[in-house]
């Protein structure tokens, strides 16, 4: 006779779980893994046939023309600072914003600092993006204008070589930054009140307490928000389509514009290589960044 | 060491509602005073009052002389203990004791020293280099101790820190806490709801209930002559038996018809014709014919309680209850009628409408 603990639980029926697992997972393949197979296939054909049904296979003459392509190595070092500099600045800009909300300083102010941080996630990029375009404007920007006004120098912004990967994260920043407050704030609610009373107890200041009992509390955050933000600026476009159009003297011409304009001029093989290189570079480096920050978490 | 002084101290939120109202009392130098009392009772907050974690709405707390209500935490020179420990989890046991003295910037070597000195009096040597984590509750519960013992401070504050124990670990971290006392003489406030606890390690309590203090005493007096009915009930496991009654000439008249004979001796200054509450303690109450000096009568047995060591026996005196404690092997059972004797020196009466001790 087959006799079943009362403490063994049941399997689990396999088959309910494929037919609710199936249509995300086809979703997911059809939309998600194929294309980028596509694409990698693709880099490895010639441009002129690359998206015929008997494509010409050149190996890896697409990837070795990326590296003796100027323009290119100039546009991924280009990308990886502007990455490193949007990476940190959204993390220090979002953790401080969300250390106000969980402050008592703006008291019943609250609720609008939280609306004023997260409408701009919610709104339309390319609306946004424009309307940054706009303010930028050197002859009748509101910026330039009220600094004008004011008697200060006037701000290069989009126009200027100097300026213009500044004005860009400005409104980049404008834009996402609200996303990354989220998590830090949410976060911030699960820290050990206890900790930080011990702490006060102990004789912490405020940047003590921050740097002893907040921060390492939120490390699930930091983690989240360094990966989630590295692959988004590593694979910056729309402002640069919107704002820049790559210059001015493609001074904001990222990997991911760059190898948009070379699909635009039928080179279907470059773009893809170009496509492949920064999707595998967005997987070492997120995958770096996960592995820095767990090993700083089981360190600590 | 210091005296802690409250003088009038109170805590309302939204200025309403009143977790403390007036309490005054002072803390001498290098004794362990117990807050005790029900849930919700101010107790805590009294405490994290003094320890400047929540702001003081009227009143005045001093430590060691200097008035306190402004002052912060970290420049009150106190350590608390906290409940749930409060330990840093990404900083190994050594750390976590050391921090405040590394706050503070006290020498390394002086660190070492005091952090050495309180690991090997908690029994924790050879977790120094741990985590919390990989911590059993006692365990945590010394560092959380060891914590506050290296920084000397003027004050230590305990928070209830045995409630997340086990009633084992309870009882043997309870006379860890008691032996810390008596050989560093350190002034210690410590908040419990346990009356136990508060009974075995106080040199006084404050008995606390809905934001007023009850009573300020010597466990023994607060045990023995408790100032109302709420510390009678509260104070004691079993607590006082109350019964009401009164006074009629030669007669005690217990509510509910049954009347027992006044010992001559016994020539209470109380009221007559009174409507009275009478307290006993259980261990005041024999069972059989007592002593000729006793209050002597006879109650019906409603429920026994075997504990090993005696017997907890619930009686009857006509429709009220009381319990008295009998010996671990007792012949009576439930339903008898038995005769029982009261000492009647240690009778207490409470006045019935304000509950205080006549």
């Amino acid at each position: 006779m087959n006799v079943r603990s009362a403490h063994q639980p049941e399997r689990p029926a396999i088959g309910v779980f494929w037919w609710f697992i199936a249509p995300f997972a086809l979703l997911t393949i059809v939309f998600g893994v194929w294309p980028i197979l596509l694409a990698i296939q693709t880099s490895f054909t010639e441009s002129s046939s690359a998206l015929q049904p008997q494509a010409k296979w050149v190996g890896w003459a697409n990837y070795l023309s990326l590296w003796s392509d100027p323009v290119f190595m100039q546009s991924l070092a280009r990308t990886l600072i502007y990455t490193g500099l949007a990476v940190s600045s959204t993390i220090v800009c979002a953790l401080l914003y969300a250390l106000m909300l969980n402050s008592h300083w703006i008291g019943p102010g609250k609720l609008f600092f939280k609306v004023a941080i997260f409408l701009p996630v919610v709104a339309p990029d390319i609306a946004g993006y424009v309307v940054w375009r706009w303010l930028y404007d050197q002859s009748f920007g509101a910026i330039n204008t009220a600094l004008e006004a004011l008697g200060l120098p006037l701000f290069g912004g989009i126009a200027s070589v100097s300026t213009v990967l500044v004005a860009v994260l400005i409104a980049e920043l404008w834009h996402h930054v609200g996303f990354y407050v989220i998590i830090f704030w949410a976060n911030l609610a699960l820290c050990d009140k206890g900790q930080s009373e011990a702490a006060e107890i102990d004789g912490a200041n405020a940047w003590q307490h921050f740097w002893h009992v907040l921060l390492p509390q939120l490390r699930p955050a930091l983690l989240v928000n360094s990966v989630y933000a590295l692959i988004q600026y590593l694979k910056t476009f729309t402002v640069v389509a919107v704002m820049t159009k790559g210059g001015p003297n493609e001074s904001t011409n990222f990997v991911s514009y760059y190898a948009y304009q070379l699909f635009d001029q039928g080179r279907y093989g470059e773009a893809t290589a170009m496509a492949t290189v920064l999707f595998a570079l967005v997987l070492v480096l997120a995958g770096l960044a996960m592995r820095l920050q767990r090993r700083s978490g089981q360190g600590a | 060491m210091a005296e802690v002084h409250l003088h009038s101290v109170s805590k309302s939120y939204d200025g309403r509602q009143l977790a403390v109202d007036k309490v005054s009392l002072v803390v001498p130098d290098g004794e362990l005073t117990v807050f005790v009392g029900p849930s919700g009772c101010g107790k805590s907050t009294l405490l994290r009052m003094i320890a400047g974690l929540e702001s003081i709405s009227a009143g005045d707390i001093s430590i060691g002389g200097i008035r306190v209500n402004d002052m912060p935490a970290r420049e009150r020179d106190i350590a608390m203990v906290f409940q749930d420990y409060a330990l840093y989890p990404h900083k190994t046991v050594r750390d976590n004791m050391a921090f405040g003295l590394r706050l503070r910037h006290t020498p390394e070597p002086e660190i070492r020293r005091r952090v050495g000195d309180a690991a090997q009096l908690l029994q924790i040597e050879h977790l120094l280099d741990r985590k919390p984590a990989g911590l059993s509750g006692g365990q945590r519960q010394r560092v959380a101790i060891g914590r506050a013992i290296v920084r000397q401070p003027k004050v230590f504050l305990f928070d209830e820190p045995l409630s997340n124990l086990d009633a084992q670990l309870r009882t043997e971290m309870r006379a860890e806490i008691k032996r810390l006392h008596q050989r560093l003489g350190a002034t210690i406030i410590y908040v419990t709801h346990d009356q136990v606890e508060a009974m075995t390690l106080a040199n006084r309590i404050a008995v606390l209930q809905a934001g007023h203090l009850q009573q300020y005493d010597t466990p023994g007096r607060i045990y023995r002559e408790p100032s109302n009915l709420f510390v009678a009930g509260f104070m004691g496991s079993p607590p006082m038996n109350r019964l009401q009654a009164r006074l009629e000439g030669e007669h005690v008249e217990w509510a509910g018809g049954q009347r027992w004979s006044r010992p001559p001796a016994w020539t209470p200054h109380w009221p007559q014709q009174t409507p009275l509450v009478l307290g006993i303690r259980p261990e005041h109450i024999t069972l059989g014919l007592g002593k000729s000096d006793d209050l002597r009568g006879q109650a019906q047995v409603q429920m026994l309680e075997p504990l090993g060591a005696e017997t907890l026996l619930t009686l009857a005196i006509g429709s009220q209850s009381l319990i008295c404690r009998g010996p671990a092997e007792t012949t009576v059972g439930v339903g008898d009628v038995v005769d029982i004797a009261m000492d009647a020196r240690q009778l207490q009466a409470f006045n019935p409408d304000t509950g205080l001790r006549w």
